[in-house]
């Protein structure tokens, strides 16, 4: 009975949370119900959910990838240099390629040399960011063509473009990892990478692929982040690592591998939103975010591990 | 003992001392000013901060995991002890105050892995996060600067022309160096670390182990937050980022690879010497700041492939040994 | 050996997650004697010991040491108490010394600068050398262990054991495993001699030979419980046998030998450094061949090389007479091999995935070529093969962790045939499966043996290699030494030449 109840909350545990979160910024702040607000969040939450379903693919491969933030910031920063001195579309493919690139890069160090994925995304993360700054050279690229910056800012009947483009993105990569032979593999390399290679599968290029994807995600998030924006610097995107990893734990996909999901990801980042949001609204010191962005992150972790050790 | 402990170490380091040598040459013929006698002590007092926290990942690194959370630890540390001045707070109070903050860090490491079987890497890095965002809180963001000047001898002081900070960092060394060879603690790390089980089924508490190490790692990581501060002379809440990049290469040059067990701090000197050199030489070749952070992150990069490769090639050779 | 009783187990029962380890166990232990613990793979032997040393937590029952009962919660706990214990695998750090290891967690400490507790190097190294000398082996305490040995390792161990201050009793888990004829008389000397200081050791073991000539009193475990205690001298080796299996051997083994078919699988001087060299054998259509050694004789390492899991310096590698090259196992399953690991839960499976899948992963490409998912197709596959190879389980639907590992390595077993591999290679088949399931896969083995495919089987277990192959060889460090048609086999000589005495009887 009492085990029930307790498997009754973990389970909706999330939804709680985030009616709570509506209710008490609803409450909290006048400004949180507004139009522009809501819009605000959507915009802010689309981005997020992208860069996190990287990484929670990252997370169901037993990986982690903490370069997200910066290949983001690589990719749409030579883009939008790109877009600004040549054509929209080659920016786009450019940047989309230096995302893919960087990805892969990740991981070939992980599978060939034999990297963890945290030291060689990390090594990533420091290098990619300073190409960035090597690249701008301090400089800001602003005020873009009003047809890029639809992708970002458009509204289509008063709801944001972006929304669509995650429905879209979130309904490709459900089919890819949950319908396709390719999203099985992802799950099994995840959840046991020797038995899935006895097995038959070249586990290796099932890992280069995903990081690859990811890098592929993350150029995607930049190139609507500074179409969003209308500028794009080097400093960008540094939030979204930890952020998105938050967003993937409390989204419920755990650290073992293996187990969890995109579309469970959707969810922690809505909630990772509001909360920063909130935060915002209510004048909390931006400091503070990642603070608590750490601790809802070890939370997540302590909840997850003293659940299951009561369940069993 | 540990003297001969320490030659024995010392000989199978030549590899790393002529890398410095390189270095040192290479930068003496392509920059200016950079032998001068100006120049070695600055860079003997970049080192000494780096020293101090790359002992921390050393230990870490020993016991089979790893500390990311050193680095914004020594920022987190470095404020709090600056601001504590700031309010007129004696000089030692002021340094137990950060040194006991930033121990908190420690504290939780150690707990959540320790205890909790929590994943190294994320709590570690969860906390680098949330220990820097403190730092920025408390100081809302501002650097705080000017402190006074026998603060300042801790860090940029010179005796005889030696400058403090390397002297202090040798004796924390010497310290570190006589806990890892000599007693129970020092021989726990290296069995924690290279095989839990074993340790485990030898009677000791891994888990009081992996948490002392931590908090350990925290308050080294603290005091070199400390050093920094008074070297630069202002306590600046993001100083310690990336130190934790730097650590983790000054171990791995000094012969500490990544899976346990062995490898020691003495090499983690002059690993961090070569570190705190190739950043100097950069610095002192007019490259630019966003450049050199590239070059560093590529060459530290590099460090590790590099040694992830050659330990996979050792272990093929002594596969080969065993069988003579 | 005196009749007093100084140790006394009762009613020790132990559950892991799905496998009730021991049921109600039993045993009493007399001051001085050679306790001969025995038992099948699985029954539970290694469990009590580890629950004896303090690793494992019993769930219920009570342990009583020279008549007072006592708590065992820790290593520690047991070791004050008395108890040492020498496991199975190697418990040593490579990358420390002897004296390190041996005093590993108890360490003799001395005041050294302000009033510190520090280790009294002096003290540990001298009395590291001594106990070497008493254990009879001549190496300098400052040797590091990875610089040493097998046989050194394992004298290491035992010296590891014995440095207990007041050591009451030993426990050896199958200590001359790895062990030459020399070695294991040096260390029967030194159990002797124990012995005759009175103390008790509990001896792990299935080797009959052994427990002829040093066990006092033979306890007799089987799938988790306890089946008798009585004296060796008094107990022919066949009735041992039979209280360990629980059947007579006999009927486990079905095999109708055929005529074999051409080669499928041959092996040419194959060689990776440290592992195995010039290794040649072949492997012909409808023939179990049987390969035999001791742990670490390299016939996993041989096995994982042709496979493509690990990789070799030298030698051929021939398929239906082609010769291939794997990079990768990838490319041998393409190359229609299948390997069922000796490990299972960890190479075999994965556990956490449903049955289904499992038995659908190898075969993903043949099954749904588009790249699309079909559950009602992946239920219909997995379901055919529950009914043809008896799986037990509710449905297709059950996590794989959850089955039994007899039913677990049928799962597996189901994987390879629906990729219709020709080459099938069996790594300690039945390792940890009840004797049922053994005979159903045993039956298994024999049906695919008939229908043509090649079969290369790995086996310590020595009456299922004889019982089952039609050829067998026999590896000793690393390469191959003997080879045997099913008609010559001889259980003595299999062993001579597996522990490298070679033909000499």
């Amino acid at each position: 009975m009492k085990h029930n109840a307790i498997r009754f909350l973990l389970k909706y545990a999330r939804f709680m949370i985030l009616i709570i979160l509506l209710i008490a910024l609803s409450l909290l702040s006048p400004a949180f119900l507004t139009f522009t607000n809501i819009a605000n969040v959507l915009g802010q939450a689309s981005l997020l959910i992208i860069v996190s379903y990287g990484m929670t693919l990252a997370i169901v491969t037993k990986g982690i990838d903490l370069s997200i933030g910066s290949v983001l910031a690589l990719s749409s920063c030579i883009a939008a240099s790109i877009i600004k001195s040549q054509s929209i579309i080659l920016g786009i493919i450019i940047g989309l390629l230096i995302g893919l690139l960087c990805g892969s890069i990740n991981g070939i160090m992980i599978t060939k040399i034999g990297l963890t994925p945290f030291i060689a995304t990390y090594g990533m993360d420091w290098i990619a960011r300073g190409l960035a700054y090597v690249y701008m050279g301090g400089t800001q690229i602003y005020g873009f063509d009003k047809a890029f910056r639809f992708f970002g800012s458009g509204q289509i009947m008063g709801i944001p473009v972006l929304v669509f483009e995650v429905i879209f993105i979130t309904v490709v990569l459900c089919f890819l990892t949950y319908k396709t032979t390719y999203g099985r593999n992802i799950y099994a390399t995840g959840s046991n990478i020797k038995a899935t290679r006895l097995a038959g599968v070249n586990t290796d290029r099932m890992v280069i692929s995903v990081f690859a994807l990811n890098g592929l995600l993350a150029a995607i998030a930049g190139l609507l982040y500074i179409s969003r924006l209308n500028a794009a610097e080097a400093l960008i995107g540094t939030d979204f690592t930890l952020n998105s990893i938050a967003a993937t734990l409390i989204g419920g996909t755990p650290f073992g591998g293996g187990e969890g999901g995109v579309a469970r990801t959707v969810m922690g980042a809505i909630i990772m939103t509001l909360l920063i949001n909130g935060m915002n609204l209510l004048e909390i010191s931006s400091y503070w975010q990642t603070a608590t962005v750490g601790f809802v992150i070890l939370l997540s972790l302590f909840i997850e591990n003293t659940s299951k050790n009561f369940l069993v | 003992m540990t003297y001969a402990k320490i030659i024995k170490q010392l000989k199978k380091l030549p590899g790393i001392i002529y890398g410095l040598v390189i270095i040192i040459a290479f930068f003496g013929v392509t920059a200016d000013y950079f032998l001068t006698f100006m120049n070695m002590m600055n860079i003997l007092k970049q080192a000494s901060v780096l020293i101090v926290v790359s002992l921390g990942m050393t230990l870490a690194i020993l016991l089979g995991k790893i500390d990311m959370s050193v680095g914004s630890t020594m920022s987190l540390v470095g404020v709090v002890t600056g601001i504590c001045l700031h309010k007129g707070i004696s000089i030692p109070l002021a340094i137990c105050i950060g040194m006991a903050v930033g121990s908190i860090i420690g504290f939780i490491n150690g707990y959540l892995i320790g205890y909790r079987k929590f994943d190294y890497w994320i709590v570690t890095f969860s906390n680098m996060g949330i220990a820097q965002s403190l730092a920025l809180v408390i100081t809302n963001g501002a650097t705080i600067p000017g402190f006074d000047s026998s603060f300042r001898f801790l860090g940029d002081g010179q005796i005889y022309g030696v400058p403090v900070g390397i002297l202090i960092a040798m004796a924390i060394a010497l310290a570190i160096i006589y806990l890892s060879y000599n007693t129970k603690f020092g021989s726990n790390i290296y069995a924690v670390g290279g095989n839990e089980q074993v340790a485990r089924y030898s009677g000791i508490d891994t888990s009081k182990v992996i948490f002392k190490t931590y908090i350990l790692s925290s308050l080294l990581a603290g005091f070199a937050g400390i050093l920094l501060v008074s070297k630069v002379n202002s306590a600046n809440p993001i100083a310690g980022s990336g130190y934790e990049f730097d650590a983790i290469a000054a171990t791995l040059i000094g012969g500490t690879p990544f899976d346990g067990g062995r490898g020691g701090v003495l090499g983690t000197i002059i690993g961090a010497c070569i570190i705190a050199t190739l950043r100097n030489g950069l610095n002192m070749l007019g490259l630019t700041p966003p450049i050199q952070f590239t070059l560093v992150g590529f060459i530290i990069i590099l460090i590790i492939i590099f040694d992830v490769l050659n330990e996979k090639y050792k272990a093929k050779k002594g596969g080969a040994a065993n069988e003579a | 050996m005196s009749d007093q009783i100084i140790l006394q187990l009762k009613g020790i029962s132990k559950q892991f997650p799905g496998v009730k380890a021991l049921d109600n166990v039993s045993l009493d232990v007399r001051k001085g004697e050679v306790h001969v613990l025995l038992g099948e793979n699985g029954a539970g032997k290694s469990t009590l010991m580890k629950i004896l040393s303090g690793v494992y937590k019993k769930d219920s029952g009570k342990i009583f040491l020279d008549g007072k009962e006592v708590e065992i919660n820790s290593v520690n706990d047991a070791e004050n108490l008395g108890i040492g214990i020498i496991h199975q695998e190697f418990n040593l750090l490579p990358h420390r010394d002897i004296a390190q290891n041996i005093f590993l967690g108890k360490e003799p400490t001395k005041r050294g600068p302000l009033g510190v507790k520090v280790l009294d190097k002096a003290t540990m190294y001298s009395k590291c050398n001594e106990l070497l000398k008493t254990v009879g082996i001549d190496l300098d305490s400052r040797i590091l262990v990875k610089d040493l040995g097998i046989a050194q390792k394992q004298m290491v161990e035992i010296a590891k054991a014995l440095s207990l201050a007041n050591l009451k009793i030993l426990i050896m888990d199958e200590p001359t495993a790895t062990l030459t004829k020399g070695e294991i008389d040096k260390l029967f000397s030194i159990i002797r001699k124990y012995k005759s200081m009175g103390i008790s050791i509990i001896y792990i073991s299935h080797r009959m030979e052994e427990i002829q000539v040093i066990g006092d009193r033979v306890t007799v475990l089987r799938d988790g419980k306890y089946i008798g205690t009585v004296p060796v001298k008094e107990t022919p080796p066949s009735e041992l046998i039979r209280m360990m299996v629980g059947r007579e051997i006999t009927n486990l083994y079905k095999r109708d030998y055929n005529e074999p078919g051409p080669e499928a699988l041959k092996v040419c001087n194959l060689s990776s450094r440290g592992k195995f060299k010039d290794v040649n054998f072949s492997v012909r259509r409808g023939e179990i061949v049987g390969f035999y050694g001791l742990v670490g004789a390299g016939r996993t390492e041989v096995a994982k090389a042709i496979f493509g899991e690990d990789k070799y310096d030298a030698g051929e590698i021939l398929i239906n007479g082609k010769k291939v090259k794997h990079h990768m196992p990838s490319q041998a399953v393409q190359n229609k091999m299948g390997l069922l690991p000796e490990d299972r839960r960890d190479e075999g499976l994965i556990t956490k995935m449903l049955l289904k899948q499992n038995v659908v992963q190898a075969s993903l490409r043949k099954v749904f070529p588009k790249g699309i998912l079909n559950n009602k197709v992946e239920s219909q596959i997995a379901t055919k093969y529950i009914t043809k190879l008896n799986i037990a389980t509710p449905d297709e639907n059950v996590v794989v962790a959850s089955l039994s590992g007899g039913n677990q390595q049928k799962v597996v077993l189901a994987k390879w045939l629906l990729t219709d591999s020709e080459v099938l290679i069996f790594d300690e088949p039945t390792r940890g499966i009840d004797v049922g399931a053994k005979a159903e896969i045993y039956e298994l083995m024999n049906d695919l043996a008939k229908s043509g495919k090649a079969i290369m089987m790995i086996s310590s277990d020595l009456p299922e290699v004889i019982g089952l192959s039609d050829r067998i060889y026999v590896m000793y460090q690393g390469k191959i030494v003997a080879e045997f048609s099913h008609e010559n086999a001889s259980q003595e000589r299999i062993v001579n030449f597996a522990i490298g005495r070679g033909d000499t009887l």
